[in-house]
């Protein structure tokens, strides 16, 4: 099926006065827990947005975001804790009751209706009438750029159109706080990018609070405003997307979002650490770093070294992955494999099967104790 | 034989058509024999009871039927008693199959088991056990029409309850619904406005199963001493053959119109939404015309 997801969709601010009308509220999620029986899926989360705030849950498969966000919407029990929207204690409320907006991962239009009737649907629950039901759908179809699309049933759009209705169904209701669970994940990577940028443009013209759930790491940093990364039920880190990415908080994290080389060094001082014949790291010292002088690894990201041509030097060109702008070099030294990330004007200088030697170029994003 | 009718024919060549006509004549040849086992039977009987006693063509048997008032009543009984089942049956089925798909998925082989007990327990059992179980049970429902009905929801629970089992399965009920609920709907709207719209194949299902059930049941409505109309036709058989025949036919009818009249129904609103766009409401036509060439 050929995907329609060229630019029509304009979000102009004619197009999103209606659902400009929407303030930003704060969210919080207040020590929720949630078993299934042996398996615990939420432990004790605190997480607060604030008003406006774009968040994005990321983890792996099982980490409780999901878990999380439908305690959030009140499609899920929770078995101790509370939620907060807008400042009001909405634990006990059911989810009609709760001012969200939702899409899901599948797709979720109701079959029998058309676009527009599915647009219309919330506001019809609300009591409008069947005109201002008709131009608020007009309006919210026309700011995913889906006008043209008014009349068609579910079944005779694409992937991401029928998101992209969903999306102006979860937001016609003027929702306080807009919940997305990994709407992207079942389209192609195409629609995919494209969608994304449309969502986070939506949302900025908006300015709703929004919680958005992937495991996809480029998705989430891309999108966030402050990510939270999780794991078995836990927050790990709660931070920019650059804070996440150049300075993760645990090992989790570090091993999570992005690709990580563990070299073995020592612990110069307190914002030094030194890795034989590779340089220098700048880092930040945390509560588990090892004290000055120790034995300690030293994580850091492929832009943070850079590989030179060295008949003597110690690693061995494993592969060469040709990226477009960046290559990708693959490097082994006896059982280790590290990845470095530069330029590919540099790509003559390697080939697999040579010798080079690694240099240090920037930060390392954590030190921790050898295990 | 479903792949060699799928195959476009513009991508096959001499050999693929050869096999498409193969297999377009063998379905001809078994449409055409399952046909006239169907056809022969009904057509002598017609004859039958056209001819009666005399020679030449007769009405006397269907002008008799027509005026016995017994065949009116017991007619109007099923018919009540089928109206009967048919409400009880949605009102039953409808939450439950929802229910057990939304919040239940788990029990759904156990739903599947106890749906099936009534074809492992024979009917006589069943209504030997409700005599004794329920015979203490006021006159307004151990006297009436109204303990017929409540027998027949239970069994016709094999058809009744898979056909809308089968519909229900086809949606993503739990999707659904959470999207309702984030919208504000309660569960009645949801049920209302998106859930039956979408099961209207499988509702129908219900509806022709257990109307058709109601229709032609003898055993449990002899046991338990009401002439119903399947009743009455096994009554008239025992002394007055073309009659006899006359009220099959006649109660053939009476089932076929109604199937009929919902198949075109169906058919035609399948064909115009089909015509607006895609082809997977035909399903639901399909579906239908699938459920009543079963229930025949």
């Amino acid at each position: 099926m050929m995907e329609m997801e060229s630019s029509k969709t304009s979000v102009d601010g004619a197009n999103v006065s209606d659902a400009k009308g929407v303030q930003g509220v704060s969210v919080r999620l207040s020590k929720v827990s949630r078993t299934y029986g042996e398996v615990r899926a939420l432990a004790q989360l605190d997480l607060a947005a604030s008003p406006g705030e774009f968040v994005v849950m990321l983890g792996p498969s099982g980490c409780g975001k999901t878990t999380a966000l439908r305690a959030l919407a009140g499609l899920e029990q929770i078995d101790s804790g509370a939620v907060f929207i807008g400042g009001k204690d909405v634990t006990r409320l059911p989810a009609s009751k709760r001012s969200i907006g939702m899409v899901f991962q599948s797709y979720s239009l109701f079959p029998n209706m058309t676009s527009a009737a599915n647009v219309e649907f919330g506001l019809k629950v609300r009591g409008f009438s069947a005109a201002e039901r008709r131009r608020r759908a007009h309006e919210m179809l026309e700011m995913v750029g889906l006008i043209e699309q008014a009349n068609r049933y579910p079944h005779q759009m694409s992937g991401g159109q029928q998101q992209r209705v969903a999306l102006a169904r979860a937001l016609a209701i003027k929702p306080e706080v807009l919940l997305l669970d990994e709407p992207l994940s079942a389209l192609d990577a195409k629609v995919r990018a494209n969608l994304r940028e449309q969502i986070k443009q939506l949302q900025r013209e908006v300015g709703i609070t929004t919680f958005f759930v992937t495991h996809d790491q480029e998705e989430a940093l891309s999108l966030a405003d402050r990510v939270a990364v999780m794991s078995d039920g836990n927050l790990e880190q709660f931070g920019t997307p650059t804070e996440v990415y150049s300075s993760p908080s645990t090992d989790f994290v570090a091993n999570f979002v992005g690709t990580v080389n563990v070299f073995c060094g020592t612990v110069l001082d307190d914002k030094v650490a030194v890795v034989p014949n590779v340089g220098n790291f700048p880092y930040v010292r945390g509560i588990g770093t090892p004290a000055r002088g120790s034995r300690a690894e030293i994580l850091v990201r492929p832009e943070a070294i850079t590989v030179r041509g060295d008949l003597e030097g110690e690693y061995l060109v494993a592969d060469v992955t040709f990226l477009g702008s960046n290559v990708r070099i693959r490097v082994q030294k006896e059982e280790s494999t590290f990845t470095v990330i530069q330029g590919s004007a540099d790509i003559d200088i390697v080939a697999p099967g040579s010798k080079v030697s690694l240099d240090a170029k920037g930060t390392a994003i954590l030190v921790r104790s050898e295990r | 034989m479903a792949s060699v009718i799928g195959v476009p024919a513009n991508s096959s060549g001499g050999g693929g058509s050869n096999v498409l006509r193969v297999g377009r004549v063998f379905r001809g040849v078994v449409l055409g024999a399952v046909g006239l086992f169907f056809i022969v039977p009904v057509i002598s009987s017609a004859r039958f009871s056209f001819t009666g006693s005399s020679s030449g063509l007769s009405f006397s048997a269907y002008s008799k039927l027509l005026s016995d008032p017994q065949f009116w009543s017991t007619l109007f009984l099923s018919v009540k008693i089928g109206v009967g089942t048919v409400a009880l049956s949605l009102a039953i089925l409808i939450p439950t199959t929802v229910w057990v798909h939304w919040k239940a998925p788990r029990i759904r082989r156990v739903m599947e088991a106890l749906s099936l007990l009534p074809l492992v327990i024979p009917s006589v059992v069943i209504t030997l056990g409700v005599i004794t179980s329920f015979g203490s049970l006021p006159n307004i429902i151990m006297g009436t029409p109204v303990i017929l009905a409540l027998e027949y929801v239970v069994l016709a629970l094999p058809y009744t309850y898979r056909t809308l089992d089968s519909a229900v399965q086809a949606l993503d009920i739990k999707t659904l619904v959470e999207a309702g609920q984030s919208l504000g709907a309660p569960f009645r709207k949801i049920l209302w406005w998106v859930l039956l719209p979408n099961l209207k194949s499988g509702v129908l299902g219900v509806v022709v199963l257990a109307f058709a059930f109601c229709l032609g049941e003898f055993a449990v409505a002899s046991l338990l001493s009401f002439t119903t109309f399947a009743v009455y036709l096994v009554q008239i058989g025992q002394t007055q053959a073309s009659e006899a025949i006359a009220f099959s036919l006649i109660a053939l009818l009476f089932t076929w119109i109604p199937l009929s009249i919902v198949t075109v129904v169906f058919s035609r609103r399948a064909g115009k939404k089909s015509r607006r766009g895609g082809g997977g409401v035909l399903m639901s036509s399909q579906s239908v015309i699938e459920l009543v060439e079963l229930a025949e």
